[in-house]
């Protein structure tokens, strides 16, 4: 909530300042903006409904079964493709994870499932590609995939 | 123009096969949707109107000077600032990233803007650590920095965008948004013309007369 006020207040303090210094550059700010808005919201409109979607069919506690087993290498290899193929909004990712620690869930396991819901987006990468090209996506996405498993691994081995 | 709404039809239709064979679904669904609805309302407006006005007002060599390839450890500590201050989801991230690559920014700055922008935030790391102590919280922020400037360090090396590659895959991107009719109202001689010139900011895309 106060990051939402601080943003809208900085976009506002800012449009306002640089409409005083210059009418035509502050116009032509927001017709940026508007075209960016006009290109990339109907993708990521789109991409949320189909991310409703799923997950209203393959509902938290599918999730919390996949991520009880029994080997905690396989768990957090789980954990990783989970939380690659998501995206779950913040308040729902750690409550959750929290009863997938208190149902049996390994620690590594959680600590993937975090690491690459954040950072590894397979329902965000054609929006991506539209920005830095498939290369680059494929790429960072990988590397992310790779890298939050071996923070997992690490959290294993010092927690 | 298809292209750019066939994911609210794919979910339009997904949406009716629910609606027909498990409409007891359909509440659960909205649910989810309107907070995502709210968490883009709160985010995207303000960082569109911010990332345009960088991309109006701040010269490229500033952006270059900065986060270029001539910027050391600042360019590194500062593309961390810079994400981890920004609010909202990953999606919200890649126009102001693009928009710093497109002006000079190196591509290892970028995807650490990327990275700590889906990562690392002080409010999601207080609200980790209430639900899952605060151990577990701080051993994992501790160790995804380093771990996203040995991604970063790893894509600096492996993507290699020239500026010629950047500028023509800008203007691709813009030519797939016109109508490509090259009708020369705008009063350049072809669509690719004119999506050069947006591409050098001389105009704006909504100067095409047919869009």
């Amino acid at each position: 909530m106060v990051q939402t006020l601080i943003l809208y207040g900085a976009a506002a303090l800012l449009l306002l300042l640089s409409f005083r210094k210059d009418r035509k550059k502050t116009v032509m700010s927001l017709k940026g903006a508007k075209t960016m808005g006009i290109s990339t919201v109907p993708e990521i409109v789109g991409l949320l409904g189909i991310v409703s979607l799923v997950l209203t069919i393959l509902p938290p506690e599918a999730i919390r079964s996949a991520l009880g087993n029994e080997s905690s290498t396989l768990s957090t290899l789980i954990g990783a493709a989970i939380g690659t193929v998501t995206i779950i909004p913040a308040f729902i990712a750690f409550p959750l994870s929290k009863q997938l620690i208190a149902s049996g869930a390994h620690l590594m396991a959680v600590a993937a499932f975090i690491t690459t819901l954040t950072m590894v987006g397979f329902a965000t990468m054609p929006l991506e590609i539209s920005h830095f090209g498939r290369r680059f996506t494929i790429l960072r996405n990988l590397y992310s995939f790779i890298a939050a498993i071996l923070i997992a691994l690490l959290m294993g081995v010092i927690l | 123009m298809i292209r750019r709404y066939k994911f609210i039809l794919i979910s339009l239709v997904g949406y009716l096969l629910l609606a027909l064979f498990s409409p007891e679904r359909l509440g659960a669904s909205a649910e989810l949707l309107v907070g995502f609805f709210t968490e883009m309302l709160q985010v995207l407006p303000p960082v569109f109107v911010l990332t345009a006005m960088i991309s109006v007002w701040v010269p490229n060599e500033v952006i270059t000077k900065h986060f270029g390839s001539s910027s050391s450890w600042k360019g590194i500590v500062l593309s961390f600032a810079v994400g981890s201050l920004s609010a909202g989801p990953i999606y919200a991230a890649f126009p102001a990233a693009a928009i710093l690559l497109a002006k000079g920014a190196r591509v290892q700055n970028v995807v650490i803007i990327i990275s700590s922008w889906a990562v690392i935030k002080l409010p999601m790391l207080i609200t980790e650590a209430a639900f899952l102590g605060t151990r577990f919280a701080v051993v994992r922020y501790l160790l995804t920095v380093p771990m996203i400037c040995i991604i970063a360090y790893a894509m600096e090396r492996s993507v290699k965008l020239p500026i010629e590659a950047k500028e023509d895959q800008a203007i691709a991107r813009i030519l797939s948004d016109l109508p490509g009719k090259n009708c020369r109202a705008c009063g350049y001689s072809s669509c690719h013309s004119f999506a050069q010139a947006v591409v050098q900011q001389e105009k704006a895309i909504t100067d095409c007369r047919l869009l």
